[in-house]
């Protein structure tokens, strides 16, 4: 394999890696338990700065002005990025998950996110402004010694392992009575909180966990790329994660993983190379501008003709004893109903 | 202390188009219940509708506002005829009729960015002079927008007060069958709101391209918050509303940088909105929306 093709090939995967990651991530807010966040890249966001200052060490060795500079050992930056989205994400619940219903909700996570988005930007020491971070170290590099584009490789199965712990994980909480508690909560909350239901506690506890997955991936996004900057997680990056989830399939997280796979990376990321075909006369603007414009009407067109997604989410399979009106007993009724 | 006044009186000249960017999208959320999250991006397609009006047939400014203005009112009717209004009749709910107006959003504001590209603009004829009153100062462009805001305000109120037009739309804010049963003709009455709200949203980008030295297609999306935090303020779906809470969150966004510094006054205002969302989200006067269980 020639080098261009084994470093787009890598890149392509790390990528869908990435966004496997944030697809489960938001699946489980918004598809599993109903929560209306429209400014999950903010949870994105923060990982990635935390994952980024901790391994580019203090800041009087850089250029850049940020906080908490440090040098962890590898596996450290990735984890703590995932922690800092958990912590954005409990600081938003807070905010909008107690008081907050329905079109509200949306409302004050969008301003949320402009408003984290107008902080970092302009000031300054935080995360060094609208510059941004730049020069992050790449994860091991120095220990592995591998050729560049081996090294991305093994950086692409590494992120392949986070997002298939986080696909398994996601997994098992869909199937648990925990998951199934997530569905009642988006199917009506106010039924749930009557059988005695933490609507609050569980909803929070989706959104962290939510949180941490997306920050994970803010991390690994931070260590590949090596910068990050305001402009990467604007208002229509956000849209790209909701979007690809819509056309995957909500609830389901083979859904999302296919989302991840359709909209960020065979179309968002893919046509990116279409201006190296070069057409003379178009302008460097054409392109991107298309496949924004692309991903919109193709957003609209899913929510029209298939709004349940590309897989939609199973219909749930109860075992036959469970739902048959015979002798009831006592167990298996709690059973169903936790 | 004159320092606190003069940031009054650029306070009113953003409350200006603040007030008639927060009326159109209150009408329009009133009226037909869709949180439009494409306002901010119809703001933008007014002032580049405006940009045609001046470069392609050379208009005088004023003239360009209004086409500006037109073109985005017949934008916003075809949106909902070909978009909004299936989405509604097939019973889509609320927060996928908000990713629908997103999406919406993302496809127009890249359209801009299709035919401009990501430049920045300004327009040629717009007047420079510089008035003082007091220790407030305006330049002759703010105050001919505060004029146009004022009557344009005092129209509306007119309209919706005393005309068979206005009685019919307030009464599809209150209850859309009961009007539809009473006799109001509900599909052209929504076809009115729709390019109300959009003429004024047009009106609002192009009178907000006049008074930043230079716009580009980003010009809208990021005020769109701005706008919702003055309806919210006011009661979503209150008119009235509107105008006072644009009248607040304009001047207090402009007093406010006396004291910290400009590029943070917009999160005052988000700020308001979200304290107001939280502890009083039926707005200052209580909003009709409201009423209906859900936004």
């Amino acid at each position: 394999m020639n080098t261009a093709l084994g470093y787009y090939v890598a890149t392509i995967a790390v990528y869908f890696f990435v966004y496997v990651i944030l697809e489960l991530g938001y699946n489980l807010q918004y598809g599993l338990t109903g929560i209306r966040n429209v400014g999950n890249y903010v949870f994105t966001a923060f990982g990635a700065y935390i994952g980024g200052v901790l391994s580019l060490g203090p800041a009087s060795t850089t250029l850049q002005t940020y906080i908490l500079g440090a040098t962890l050992p590898y596996p450290l930056p990735l984890v703590l990025g995932g922690v800092a989205g958990a912590v954005v994400a409990a600081a938003l619940g807070f905010l909008f998950l107690y008081r907050l219903r329905a079109q509200y909700q949306a409302i004050v996570t969008l301003v949320v996110a402009q408003v984290a988005w107008l902080v970092v930007g302009n000031w300054v020491p935080l995360f060094n402004g609208y510059n941004g971070l730049a020069g992050v170290p790449q994860p091991l590099a120095s220990t592995l010694g591998l050729p560049p584009v081996e090294y991305q490789f093994v950086f692409a199965a590494m992120s392949g392992v986070v997002a298939l712990v986080c696909f398994g994980f996601m997994q098992r909480l869909a199937r648990s009575p925990f998951g199934r508690m997530l569905r009642a909560i988006r199917e009506d909350d106010t039924v749930a909180a009557t059988f005695g239901k933490n609507v609050f506690g569980v909803q929070m506890t989706a959104l962290v966990l939510s949180g941490f997955m997306a920050g994970l991936a803010g991390a690994l996004q931070i260590e590949f790329l090596g910068a990050w900057s305001p402009s990467t997680w604007s208002v229509p990056e956000g849209f790209v994660v909701i979007a690809a989830l819509i056309i995957g399939g909500t609830g389901n997280n083979w859904g999302a993983a296919l989302g991840g796979f359709i909209l960020p990376v065979g179309i968002y990321e893919l046509t990116v190379l279409i201006p190296a075909f070069n057409s003379p006369g178009v302008g460097s603007t054409v392109i991107p501008a298309l496949r924004w414009i692309l991903i919109g009407l193709l957003a609209l067109a899913f929510l029209w003709f298939r709004p349940q997604g590309m897989i939609p989410e199973p219909k749930p399979a109860f075992p036959p004893r469970a739902v048959s009106i015979g002798t009831p007993d006592a167990t298996e009724g709690a059973e169903v109903v936790s | 202390m004159s320092l606190v006044i003069a940031a009054v009186g650029f306070g009113f000249a953003s409350a200006a188009v603040l007030c008639l960017a927060a009326l159109g999208f209150t009408l329009q959320a009133g009226i037909t219940n869709v949180v439009n999250l494409a306002y901010g991006t119809n703001l933008t397609v007014g002032a580049f509708g405006a940009l045609v009006g001046e470069t392609v047939f050379h208009l005088d400014i004023w003239l360009a506002m209004l086409l500006g203005a037109l073109i985005m009112g017949f934008v916003s009717v075809f949106l909902n005829r070909a978009v909004i209004d299936p989405f509604i009749r097939r019973g889509t709910r609320h927060f996928q009729m908000m990713l629908v107006t997103f999406a919406l959003s993302i496809v127009l504001e890249y359209v801009v960015v299709l035919i401009w590209g990501e430049n920045f603009y300004s327009y040629t004829g717009v007047p420079s002079g510089v008035l003082n009153i007091g220790p407030m100062s305006f330049t002759s462009s703010q105050l001919l927008i505060m004029g146009i805001a004022a009557l344009l305000l005092l129209v509306m109120h007119t309209m919706l007060r005393y005309t068979k037009l206005g009685k019919a739309l307030r009464a599809m804010a209150d209850d859309k069958e009961l009007a539809r049963g009473c006799g109001v003709n509900v599909s052209r009455m929504t076809d009115i709101t729709w390019f109300l709200s959009g003429a004024l949203a047009g009106l609002a980008g192009v009178s907000l391209a006049m008074t930043t030295s230079s716009f580009s297609e980003i010009l809208g999306s990021n005020y769109l918050l701005v706008v919702v935090a003055a309806a919210v303020l006011g009661g979503a779906g209150e008119p009235y509303g509107a105008m006072l809470g644009g009248l607040i969150v304009g001047v207090v966004t402009e007093v406010s940088t006396v004291w910290i510094p400009n590029e943070y006054s917009d999160v005052i205002a988000l700020a308001l909105l979200v304290v107001f969302c939280l502890f009083r989200p039926e707005g200052i006067i209580s909003g009709r929306v409201q009423r209906s269980e859900e936004l």
